[in-house]
């Protein structure tokens, strides 16, 4: 019955299984990296080593490293317990890098982009001059060819026995970064667990996009040195992902299986950024009116009730009817994730643009999560930052208004509710790209104007 | 010369090339429909490329060879990544009935027996893997590892001394024997163990661990001086603050007072063997990825 080649031997050291480290369950390593290094019974994201995560994100075979002649230096001959050259040596036998990032150009299906990887197994994915200079080299890679540029980072910090030759990368990253946005290229930051110190206060959060994955920790202290500082529990989430989500100061955390979709999607929006002629989808429907005597007339209030009407389409809606491949972005990378204000990345037609607008909902407790559509600061900051990325990208940007005005509180006024809604109204006339609003439902007051000022304001009927 | 199906789809399975290999196989099931190697060979390399009907093929492999102990080992590696766990269970059983000396298909059928909840039968297989293959440090790992899952902490230490003395330089072994011995309530020798893993664990961002695993082991010792001599050692090294609160308690134990205020003894233990699971799981992890 059998042909008489064997199937091929397998070593017993080949069987291997991993106890979870968040629900204890015994993981089948093949289950687990089929898996993406996801534990398939609680969902925890088990940390990958720079190959791996590589293999995840970009085309097979399309990584072309350029990192090989960039070598760690010892500028201090340093030694704690054990002389700094010691430690690099051991690093670099565990890992098989010289340094503890790489940088290359590659692929994710198919659009070219530069990516430089930080590799935690490195002491520590520490920042010393080689890592710097990685960072550095990939960011003018980018520049000369002009592509976007993807960051993955996991570190703790600066590497410290470089004294403050590793300090000065923080500088050196920062500055690299900087001619980038000078120059209108896309970086993409995604900082995975665990991403701190130097490297988080420098080029990992300078991106266009700040993205991770579930569970990450981020921060710039170490939570023992806060807690140790201040001498209070930290509360159950601090500095994960989804606290900095919800804190405003990351765009999007997405779970693993999506992260490359979700970088393929943004690297597609950007291809054809800026590219405005034709692509616009056939217009349908009623034409719009620009002579008053064509209104109908209603009774005011009963207009009134209809713009405020709960069962009346929503931002979120009117951009699922008209817009494709939407991709939210969240945050004012400041303080807070104000759901009030929603806004992304859009397909209308073939044109990439920004829709943003004011969301409310029509339950009570979705009205109740959406503040009913009363922005705080950190909205109208959210909403502000998504427009300076559509005229970095020259995107045209599209919004949606329909609000009550601006919220009516303390926390608005401590953090400068009047200086939000000036600054927005006075960038938002001045952007060097088309902007378009739609009055949806209602617009109130100064709340209302923010997103509402610039070359075409249309309104829907009974709005 | 044409190669025949079977070699050419072992050749790209080998090179983990599997859609190549599964269609090379499926080539030669056309002429061969009941041959059981081309059965396992496209069972497996569908298991690979995470295909619904790899079990299929391999079920069908046992029909038609039920002698097989690697077709049914390969059965039972494909229910694994289905998460079938019981019936995982059964075809590695079949296979170790069939050859009794597969190391491997003992290991797998311990792990799924205790997945599927039966630590005792797991705990039987895989010290009969041990015995079968006495340097098999994968064997004897999982052997550790399900001692310690099932709780029994002398077993367990048993285990890890044997992996250590099988290879001296194995980090997550001595972190084993170290914690098992503070686990068992032996403090000098968990303060040795802790001692040599600071000097093989070569990663500098976990050196830290192996000093809190000796301060902890002097704190059950209540060998307060010595505790503070390496709590002062390790806050040196420890530029993320991790041992602040340690080194309060400490200091409030040896002069009475502190100049902040000292943590209890419970959150202290809670502290470190928070930080002894954190030196765990990077070691753990750098296994799989």
């Amino acid at each position: 019955m059998s042909s008489e080649v064997a199937a091929p031997p397998r070593p017993a050291q080949d069987v291997q299984w991993t106890k979870c480290p968040s629900c204890d369950a015994f993981v089948y390593h093949k289950r687990l990296k089929r898996n993406l290094g996801v534990c398939p019974e609680c969902n925890y994201h088990f940390r990958l080593g720079v190959r791996e995560r590589l293999a995840q994100l970009l085309d097979e075979g399309s990584f072309e490293d350029l990192s090989a002649s960039i070598e760690p230096v010892d500028p201090l001959s340093f030694a704690d317990s054990k002389p700094y050259s010691e430690r690099l040596a051991a690093a670099q036998k565990k890992t098989g890098n010289r340094e503890g990032a790489l940088y290359g150009a590659a692929t994710i299906d198919g659009n070219p982009l530069v990516v430089v990887i930080m590799d935690f197994a490195f002491i520590g994915g520490s920042m010393g001059s080689g890592v710097g200079e990685a960072i550095t080299r990939a960011a003018e890679l980018a520049l000369e060819r002009r592509l976007p540029l993807l960051s993955i980072s996991a570190s703790g910090g600066a590497r410290m026995q470089e004294g403050c030759v590793s300090l000065m990368q923080l500088a050196k990253t920062s500055q690299a970064v900087a001619r980038l946005h000078e120059e209108g290229l896309l970086f993409i930051s995604l900082l995975v667990d665990p991403t701190y110190g130097g490297v988080s206060a420098s080029f990992a959060t300078l991106g266009d996009l700040l993205m991770s994955e579930p569970g990450s920790y981020i921060g710039f202290a170490g939570p023992k040195v806060i807690e140790q500082t201040i001498r209070q529990k930290l509360p159950d989430g601090f500095q994960t992902a989804e606290f900095l989500l919800d804190h405003g100061q990351l765009d999007l955390v997405e779970p693993r299986e999506n992260l490359r979709n979700t970088l393929r999607k943004i690297l597609a929006f950007h291809a054809d950024a800026g590219q405005r002629d034709g692509g616009l989808p056939e217009a349908s429907g009623a034409t719009p009116i620009n002579d008053p005597a064509q209104l109908g007339e209603g009774e005011p209030w009963e207009i009134v009730q209809l713009a405020r009407h709960i069962e009346r389409p929503n931002t979120l809606e009117y951009i699922s009817y008209v817009f494709d491949d939407f991709q939210e972005l969240a945050g004012d990378r400041l303080f807070d994730q104000d759901a009030a204000i929603v806004g992304g990345l859009a397909k209308l037609g073939e044109v990439t643009v920004m829709v943003l607008g004011h969301q409310k909902g029509h339950t009570t407790s979705e009205m109740m999560e959406r503040n009913f559509g009363m922005p705080n600061p950190e909205g109208y900051r959210k909403g502000l930052r998504l427009m300076r990325y559509a005229a970095k990208f020259g995107l045209p940007v599209v919004t949606l208004v329909d609000t009550p005005g601006a919220y009516p509180g303390i926390g608005a006024e401590e953090r400068g509710q009047s200086i939000a809604i000036g600054t927005s109204i006075m960038e938002m006339l001045r952007f060097p790209v088309p902007i378009v609003t739609v009055v949806t439902g209602e617009g109130g007051s100064g709340g209302g104007l923010v997103l509402a000022v610039r070359d075409g304001v249309l309104m829907m009927e009974n709005s | 010369m044409i190669e025949a199906p079977a070699d050419a789809a072992k050749s790209f399975f080998d090179a983990g090339e599997f859609e190549q290999s599964r269609e090379a196989a499926l080539r030669g099931l056309a002429d061969q429909p009941d041959d059981a190697n081309l059965l396992r060979l496209v069972g497996r390399a569908s298991a690979e490329l995470t295909l619904p009907d790899a079990t299929t093929y391999l079920e069908r492999a046992v029909e038609i060879d039920p002698q097989s102990a690697d077709a049914w080992r390969d059965l039972g590696d494909a229910l694994l990544y289905e998460n079938r766990l019981r019936d995982a269970t059964n075809a590695f059983r079949q296979a170790v009935e069939l050859r009794p000396d597969d190391v491997a298909s003992l290991v797998q059928l311990a792990h799924a027996a205790y997945a599927a909840g039966d630590p005792e039968e797991a705990i039987s297989h895989i010290r009969q893997a041990v015995g079968r293959d006495p340097n098999s440090h994968g064997a004897r790992r999982a052997l550790l590892a399900i001692y310690r899952a099932a709780g029994r902490d002398d077993d367990a230490l048993a285990a890890a001394e044997e992996l250590v003395e099988s290879d001296p330089t194995d980090a997550l072994a001595v972190l084993e024997v170290a914690e098992l011995y503070l686990l068992l309530d032996h403090p000098v020798d968990a303060s040795a163990a802790f001692a040599r893993l600071r000097k093989i664990d070569d990663d500098p961002e976990h050196e830290i661990y192996a000093y809190h695993g000796m301060i902890e082991a002097e704190i059950r010792r209540q060998r307060w001086r010595r505790a503070l001599d390496l709590t002062i050692e390790a806050t040196r090294i420890d530029r993320l603050g991790r041992t602040t609160d340690l080194l309060a308690y400490v200091v409030a134990q040896v002069f009475g007072t502190s100049d902040r205020p000292a943590p209890s003894r419970e959150e202290i233990d809670r502290e470190l063997a928070s930080s002894r699971a954190e030196h765990r799981r990077l070691h753990e992890e750098s296994l799989v990825f």
